[in-house]
């Protein structure tokens, strides 16, 4: 098991060195000039180049490379080019938003989806089956930013009583911050709560068709506890690995949702990086993604452990 | 309707969920607070006014730093810092007092020190103050209140020292100032009315302004950017809301009280709200960029034939749409400048006149290799302006390679000078504020030293002369001379092409006032809610 474990952390360091050196490549095959950006729409050429020297934008990519990847070793991801940050400062200035936005979309997730992917399979072809179904295709099909609007009209405009934009900070409180997010987190959780009802209906159909579900039937045990303590746990590992993933995908920053509701996440830093060819901030948000990305795949990994005691790795 | 929608979401368990918080959070949900004013459209990411010419940055200048000279509403450069200024007869030295008990945000007192070091990183980065700096003789210190600016030739400083456009000089600490212009500052010491909330600016995205409590104000009324600058909110929040609709929504709402830039017809949108004002804000002048360097345009008639393509009528109707909110112009200087001048312009107006456009590209030698233009796709008005360009130029007969990409790749691509065919380009559509193009001090595109010159490198020796004559006079009467003469050799030169002039809208609460939309960095001091 230690092994296994180690031999998995140690997996991260090539696919984190991979991800560097396609991220670097890509950032400075993109076209775009951060200097020029920088200096502003009337600067001057000559006062454009004078920025780029001073930022060592003209060194050949290899020494930018290398010069990177030495700071990065030493646990330095650089400064922004535009507000001189840190950008280990920025991401860590970013990273509550998008961490409560993803733990309040996989509640969601979780409370919606479970119960109506359960309803579907036991009552497999019934009327509740194909409402369940319909939501699910109507969730995959319909664009999240849709659902956001439509969320922001109704609660934001009409009844005017919700926050549309931006995220307060822990220090006006936890209520606050679960008002700010709860919308968001409703736009988040929809098109993945569509996908999980599914893959829940599709494995406990499989589960109850099995005997040993008859024989509890048979035995006289209710609905609820069989699929409650035996479907639901048999069901456990496909469920863990689609959160699990999901909930990753969304530590590394929700673009469209941070967009759309003004959210200052690390979805939102990275666009803004991009837009404006930050390049040390986009790898610095990339590279912290990957090994979150990584990390939380071999949690859920070893959550199997827990949810399967027949599961053994060495 | 209210009530069915309740109805119905009490009935669903999916809706439950939200109306157990919509209900919640009415109970603690209210008015935005009475002393905070909340502006969205901004995204400051660069707080060094002087490394970036950002509008951003300008407007975060303009809350945490004063500067000597301010323009007032007639557009007369007048004292704001200073005391009084005294001219010597042959107007080549300019001595100036600073006002008594001037203080940093610190509490240390503003020296000349401070303002010599501020002028001088300002002079080394902005085009109005390396005009300046190139006629200074020496600027010296008198004592703490007082400096001297010996000229080598006359100079119209005032003017200068109150430019609001491209790096504003502002006055900082000289510990600040003493900074290299290419590196960005950290210190947010200030002179101005707001200090500036650094341990919570979240670059691009918020930041938090409160009174700077050492500030002391002129008492004057206040005009334009000069005279009395009064912190009357205790906190400013200034955060970016990149998706319009819900900008729009949190200005329905009144969650926020002032929408910087938004798009025109986000804008228009919100016109029959009665809490909310929708302004024109400032206009700018929209223009195609020529590159002077590659055929055919490094032929003048081949760019002549450009002017008989353009209807700028139609043009902005296309581009902008509500007529309110465009106006064609044929000046050079603006139509909306004191300098401006359209009977100075010589060349087409109105109506394509195709045939023509034709015959000038057959003069010009033009070999039907395709014409390289930068479609920028992130802004719906520029990419529609380089969509109609495109069509004008395929009316006759020319081959056209319309590439489609976003700003930052345009910075990119414009400095290259190679032939269209090795990569390089011909146009790409920009505007300039009508602030800073209304001065040929400080209208870039108008520039025309050759390799030295902004994009497009134009090359005109009269071009110069003429821009180096205005910044030598000091009188009204001569610089609107030389404006015209400078105006008249563009229209012959043609250093880029006009295609009309349209407004950047702002919306702001109907319960505000105060607020001036139309400066193009606005500024947030003097406003107050009505019902104060």
């Amino acid at each position: 098991m230690i092994r296994y474990l180690i031999t998995r952390v140690l997996s991260v360091i090539p696919v984190v060195g991979v991800v560097t050196v396609v991220v670097f490549g890509l950032t400075y095959l993109s076209p775009g000039d951060a200097a020029a950006v920088l200096a502003g729409e009337y600067a001057t050429p000559a006062q454009i180049a004078a920025i780029r020297e001073s930022l060592h934008l003209d060194d050949p990519l290899v020494v930018q490379y290398l010069h990177w990847l030495g700071n990065v070793v030493q646990g330095d991801l650089g400064n922004s080019i535009f507000s001189r940050q840190p950008v280990f400062s920025l991401i860590l200035s970013r990273v509550d938003p998008t961490i409560i936005l993803a733990i309040a979309a996989t509640v969601v997730q979780l409370t919606v989806a479970l119960p109506l992917g359960l309803l579907a399979a036991q009552n497999r072809g019934g009327i509740s089956d194909r409402l369940v179904s319909l939501f699910g295709v109507a969730g995959t099909a319909i664009p999240p930013f849709l659902i956001g609007y439509v969320l922001i009209f109704t609660f934001g405009v009409y009844f005017g009583s919700m926050p549309v934009s931006g995220f307060p900070g822990f220090d006006s409180g936890i209520w606050e911050v679960l008002r700010h997010v709860l919308l968001p987190a409703t736009m988040l959780g929809f098109a993945q709560t569509a996908l999980i009802t599914r893959i829940t209906r599709a494995s406990a159909i499989e589960v109850l068709n099995q005997d040993f579900i008859r024989v509890a039937r048979a035995k006289g045990l209710d609905e609820f506890t069989i699929l409650v303590r035996h479907c639901l746990k048999l069901i456990a590992i496909p469920l863990a690995t689609v959160v699990g993933m999901s909930f990753a995908g969304m530590l590394g920053g929700v673009v469209i949702t941070e967009t759309v509701f003004a959210i200052p996440g690390i979805g939102s830093l990275l666009v803004e990086a991009i837009q404006h060819r930050d390049v040390p901030v986009i790898q610095g948000v990339l590279l912290i993604s990957a090994c979150v990305y990584v990390m939380v795949n071999l949690l859920v990994d070893l959550s199997y452990l827990f949810i399967d005691p027949r599961i053994k790795y060495t | 309707m209210k009530n069915k929608l309740v109805e119905w979401t009490s009935r669903t368990p999916a809706a439950s969920w939200l109306l157990t918080a919509v209900i919640a959070s009415g109970l603690s949900v209210g008015a935005a607070e009475a002393d905070t004013l909340r502006v969205i459209g901004l995204s400051l990411k660069t707080i060094d006014p002087i490394v970036t010419t950002s509008g951003d940055t300008q407007v975060h200048g303009y809350l945490i730093y004063d500067k000597l000279f301010e323009f007032d509403s007639s557009s007369t450069p007048r004292p704001q810092m200073a005391d009084k200024v005294d001219v010597s007869s042959d107007k080549k030295t300019y001595t100036i007092t600073l006002r008594n008990g001037l203080k940093f945000s610190d509490g240390t007192p503003i020296t000349t020190d401070d303002v010599i070091q501020s002028l001088r990183r300002w002079e080394s980065r902005d085009v109005t103050g390396g005009l300046l700096g190139s006629r200074t003789k020496e600027m010296v210190k008198v004592d703490d209140l007082t400096f001297r600016i010996e000229l080598n030739e006359r100079f119209d400083v005032p003017s200068a020292l109150a430019n609001t456009e491209g790096n504003v000089p502002f006055i900082m600490p000289k510990r600040v100032a003493s900074l290299p212009p290419t590196v960005q500052l950290t210190d947010t010491t200030g002179s101005g009315p707001y200090k500036f909330d650094y341990s919570t600016w979240k670059p691009g995205q918020t930041q938090v302004y409160t009174k700077n409590s050492f500030y002391t104000s002129r008492n004057d009324p206040p005009s334009y950017y000069w005279g009395k600058k009064e912190a009357t909110f205790d906190k400013i929040e200034i955060s970016d809301v990149p998706d319009s609709n819900t900008a729009m929504a949190e200005m329905q709402t009144g969650k926020k009280d002032i929408w910087i830039w938004p798009a025109l017809d986000n804008a228009l949108a919100l016109r029959k709200d009665p809490k909310l004002v929708v302004s024109k804000g400032y206009f700018v002048q929209s223009l195609f960029v020529v590159n002077h360097e590659v055929p055919p345009f490094n032929n003048i008639k081949a760019t002549e034939a450009l002017t008989y393509l353009i209807d700028q009528k139609e043009l902005m109707q296309i581009s902008v749409g509500d007529p309110q909110f465009w106006h064609t112009c044929y000046a050079y200087l603006t139509c909306e400048g004191k300098y401006g001048d359209e009977s100075a312009y010589s060349g087409h107006r109105g109506a394509a006149d195709y045939e023509k456009a034709k015959e000038l590209l057959k003069e010009a030698g033009y070999d039907g290799k395709p014409i390289v233009i930068f479609d920028q796709t992130d802004s719906p008005q520029m990419h529609a302006r380089a969509l109609y360009l495109a069509q004008q130029l395929r009316k006759i007969g020319a081959q056209v390679d319309l590439q489609a990409m976003d700003w930052g790749t345009i910075t990119s691509r414009r400095t290259s000078k190679a032939p269209a065919s090795e990569g390089g380009w011909n146009l790409f559509g920009t505007y300039m504020e009508v602030e800073p193009a209304s001065s040929p001090f400080t209208h870039l595109m108008l520039a025309a030293n050759c390799d030295k010159a902004w994009f497009g490198w134009p090359c005109d020796e009269k071009l110069e002369q003429l821009r180096a004559s205005f910044a030598s006079a000091v009188d009204e009467k001569e610089k609107k001379k030389v404006t015209y003469e400078l105006q008249a050799r563009a229209s012959a030169y043609l250093p880029f092409i006009m295609t009309g002039e349209y407004a950047i809208p702002t919306v702001y609460g109907a319960d505000l006032e105060g607020f001036h939309p139309e400066a193009a960095y606005n500024y947030f001091w003097n406003i107050r809610r009505k019902s104060k």
